[in-house]
């Protein structure tokens, strides 16, 4: 078998046991790699309705044939279980080395059962896992750890992904992380590893991933070199995700003040927290114009270096390159999210999340949803100890944010997450901006109208990183002008070929979503990123993703064959909320969105229409193949994707 | 013999224009994304981004901070443009 070492390693952290599994290739085309397979070992292994930080979560990381290849973009580990957050699925990608390394390590994917009574860290060093006491590690920092263990096993090249010190506190938004500034950040999987006392998992190997076309796999990765300046992916890569907040500022599409408007009040403050600033300033290197190269960091074998490397300080605190710098997300949910334009403050807020291992996106909205809340008197200082956690307040923000981290006087209530922090004070349920429990993240769907239903609809929770954006849709960017290549290229193989407008959600936008939600649900499952190999991101595109997944595996591979692996996930992901007891009325939009218009900017007025988000959710469940009264998946949908057997177990 | 005929003289504006994001690297680097224009009178906001380099729309702009939905608006000497590009996700 090609592509796969052909081995996935079960942990059983109840009583301590490994064994190795080998399942024939036919298993392998028919769960890929990825989310894909995860969900399978989740759907097999875990009960239905358990509790997410019960031992009997099944936690899954895993890889597919492309990952470890010498091109762009594919080293990507998507890991799997039960939500603390949502109470559905949890699902999260992160990148770096960690992914291609596992895969030299010997291993597709690491199954992860039960729960062990004491710390414990895994290895697997060129093919031997190992389980290993981890009482020293547990307490530590996340960069601490990863010089404590490169230190213990006398090898600096190893790769480890960890759970920092929220992760042991079961922080609701924990995450977990590798090179201490990659997260699989979404979904509270690192509580889920927490609860399980698995600090951290060592790779490191040097087995050869041996790809069914070689030349082929070469010739693609030549032609992204070659692709990289006209295709703008440079740019791109020179100022990061980072490079879109002044974007989503012109658009009336950058989330401030707890997303009661589309812009900050003024442009200086939004420039203070751009891409362009965080370049010019803060990246490792900025003071002699070396940005490029000391500023930037990437993952394997990629050529887009997108992550942020910086080195400067926050009122003297060192802003350390090992954290990383922030994204567009982090710098929006503590930035525009906070009402904050210091990007050396936001900086360093992202520094605190990777350092203990929280998710930027989740954790941010917590803190602006604490700041709503205070400055219409829902909390006052008595709830928060005495910070005047008001809109703008820097100081405030990274104090309570260290509080959070460290779950300590009001941060306890906001390590478990808005929604649930809500709950137990009983009050702020007006300010929320959650779906199925977990936080927006910063696109807005007043601008993004598809994004609304996919916001609503994901099994996971509201994600920006499960379709493609209204604006490749747009009339004028699908065509494109000389200067500016179209979206049609990529987006017309998947069998859009009616563009709309942004603020536009009909039946064409709605399968605009769903076909779009295809492919990134196929690139999540192939292990690629979607910056790289997505319809809207254009380095590769869904055809070169087909054309990689066969030079890996030497499967016959189309664009159709990628959009029904991203369909199969899709389906087994609803299925599986379905299971645990998630419905339709779980697919809805924070009642702020559906009843507060936005204030200022080129969003001024814009409010969500329940009426028109119920419409498109029909459309899509019509789509879909989904039941219109409870939206999930029928037999004939579950059997169309080969999922028959999941239709029996849930008795359809 | 034929009277020598002046042409017209052509009247010029003065424009200045900021382009955010990646579109600043249409400049060079030195610029951080800003420029003055001389532009004939009566161009346009279209015509200013093509004279970058730009197509003339699918971008989101706006005139002396009042953001402007078609970019066929005479622009008048001293305006200050600024450039946006729509952002997909990230």
């Amino acid at each position: 078998m090609f592509g796969y070492t052909g081995k996935i390693l079960h942990v059983n952290l109840t009583d301590h046991t490994l064994e190795i599994e080998e399942p024939p290739e036919s298993f392998y085309r028919d769960y890929i790699g990825g989310s894909l397979m995860g969900l399978y070992y989740l759907w097999k292994h875990s009960p239905a309705e358990i509790d997410a930080l019960d031992s009997r979560n099944t936690l899954t990381f895993a890889l597919a044939g492309p990952v470890g290849l010498p091109v762009s973009g594919q080293s990507r580990c998507t890991a799997t279980c039960k939500s603390p957050t949502t109470g559905g699925v949890a699902d999260s990608q992160a990148g770096g080395f960690w992914p291609a390394e596992l895969k030299f390590a010997g291993f597709d994917a690491i199954v992860i059962h039960g729960a062990s009574d004491t710390p414990v860290y895994l290895s697997i060093i060129d093919g031997e896992p190992k389980l290993h006491d981890a009482a020293h590690l547990w307490g530590k920092t996340t960069l601490d750890v990863d010089e404590t263990l490169k230190e213990e096993l006398n090898d600096k090249k190893i790769e480890i992904a960890q759970i920092g010190i929220s992760g042991e506190k079961l922080a609701n938004f924990a995450a977990v992380m590798n090179m201490s500034n990659r997260a699989w950040g979404r979904t509270g999987i690192g509580a889920v590893m927490g609860s399980k006392k698995l600090k951290a998992i060592v790779v490191r190997g040097s087995q050869k991933v041996e790809a069914a076309d070689k030349k082929a796999v070469l010739a693609l990765s030549k032609q992204g070199a070659k692709d990289l300046e006209p295709s703008g992916m440079a740019r791109f890569g020179k100022y990061g995700t980072a490079g879109s907040v002044m974007g989503q500022q012109g658009g009336g599409g950058l989330p401030s003040y707890n997303w009661s408007s589309g812009v900050m009040e003024t442009l200086e403050e939004a420039e203070a927290i751009s891409g362009e600033r965080l370049y010019d300033e803060i990246l490792a290197g900025a003071a002699e114009e070396k940005q490029d190269r000391k500023g930037r960091d990437t993952c394997y074998a990629c050529i887009v270096r997108c992550k942020r490397v910086v080195e400067n300080e926050w009122r003297e605190n060192p802003l350390i390159p090992e954290y990383g710098g922030p994204e567009y997300e982090t710098i929006a949910t503590f930035g525009s999210y906070c009402g904050v334009s210091d990007l050396h403050a936001v900086t360093y807020a992202n520094q605190l999340c990777n350092e203990y291992g929280v998710d930027t996106i989740s954790c941010g909205a917590t803190i602006s949803w604490a700041m709503e809340c205070y400055e219409n008197g829902v909390i006052t200082k008595e709830d928060t100890g005495g910070i005047e956690l008001n809109f703008g307040n820097a100081e405030a923000m990274i104090e309570m944010l260290k509080l959070t981290l460290n779950r300590e006087g009001f941060g306890d209530v906001l390590a478990e997450g808005s929604a649930k922090a809500a709950d137990r004070l009983g009050k702020g349920h007006e300010y929320l901006l959650t779906v199925k429990g977990q936080e927006l993240p910063a696109h807005m769907p007043h601008v993004k109208r598809s994004l609304g239903l996919i916001y609503a609809t994901n099994p996971f929770g509201a994600d920006h990183q499960s379709s493609d954006h209204d604006p490749v849709y747009h009339p004028k960017l699908y065509e494109g002008k000389p200067g500016r290549p179209g979206y049609k290229k990529f987006l017309e193989p998947l069998g859009l070929t009616r563009p709309q407008h942004p603020k536009v959600l009909n039946e064409e936008k709605v399968e605009f979503a769903l076909k779009t939600q295809y492919t990134f649900s196929a690139a999540d499952t192939i292990s690629v990123c979607q910056f790289v190999y997505g319809s809207s991101w254009q380095l590769y595109g869904p055809q070169d993703m087909a054309n990689l997944m066969e030079m890996a595996t030497g499967w016959d591979m189309s664009v159709d064959d990628i959009q029904e692996i991203g369909r199969k996930r899709l389906n087994l992901m609803r299925a599986y909320n379905a299971r645990e007891g998630l419905t339709r009325d779980d697919d809805t939009l924070p009642r702020k969105l559906l009843t507060k218009a936005l204030k200022g900017g080129r969003s001024d007025g814009i409010m969500i229409e329940e009426e028109e988000l119920e419409n498109a959710k029909n459309s899509y469940f019509e789509q879909a193949g989904w039941d219109q009264v409870t939206g999930n998946p029928t037999r004939a949908t579950l059997e169309a994707v080969d999922l028959g057997w999941v239709a029996d177990d849930l008795g359809l | 013999m034929r009277a020598w005929q002046a042409k017209p003289l052509q009247k010029l504006m003065q424009i200045t224009i900021r382009l955010y994001g990646s579109l600043r690297d249409i400049l060079p680097s030195e610029n951080k994304g800003q420029t003055r224009l001389d532009l004939p009178a009566g161009s346009t906001v279209g015509d200013a981004l093509k004279k970058v380099g730009l197509p003339d729309d699918g971008y989101y702009t706006a005139v002396n901070g009042e953001n402007i939905d078609q970019n066929s608006r005479p622009l008048e000497d001293g305006d200050y443009v600024l450039v946006f590009a729509p952002a997909a996700g990230g």
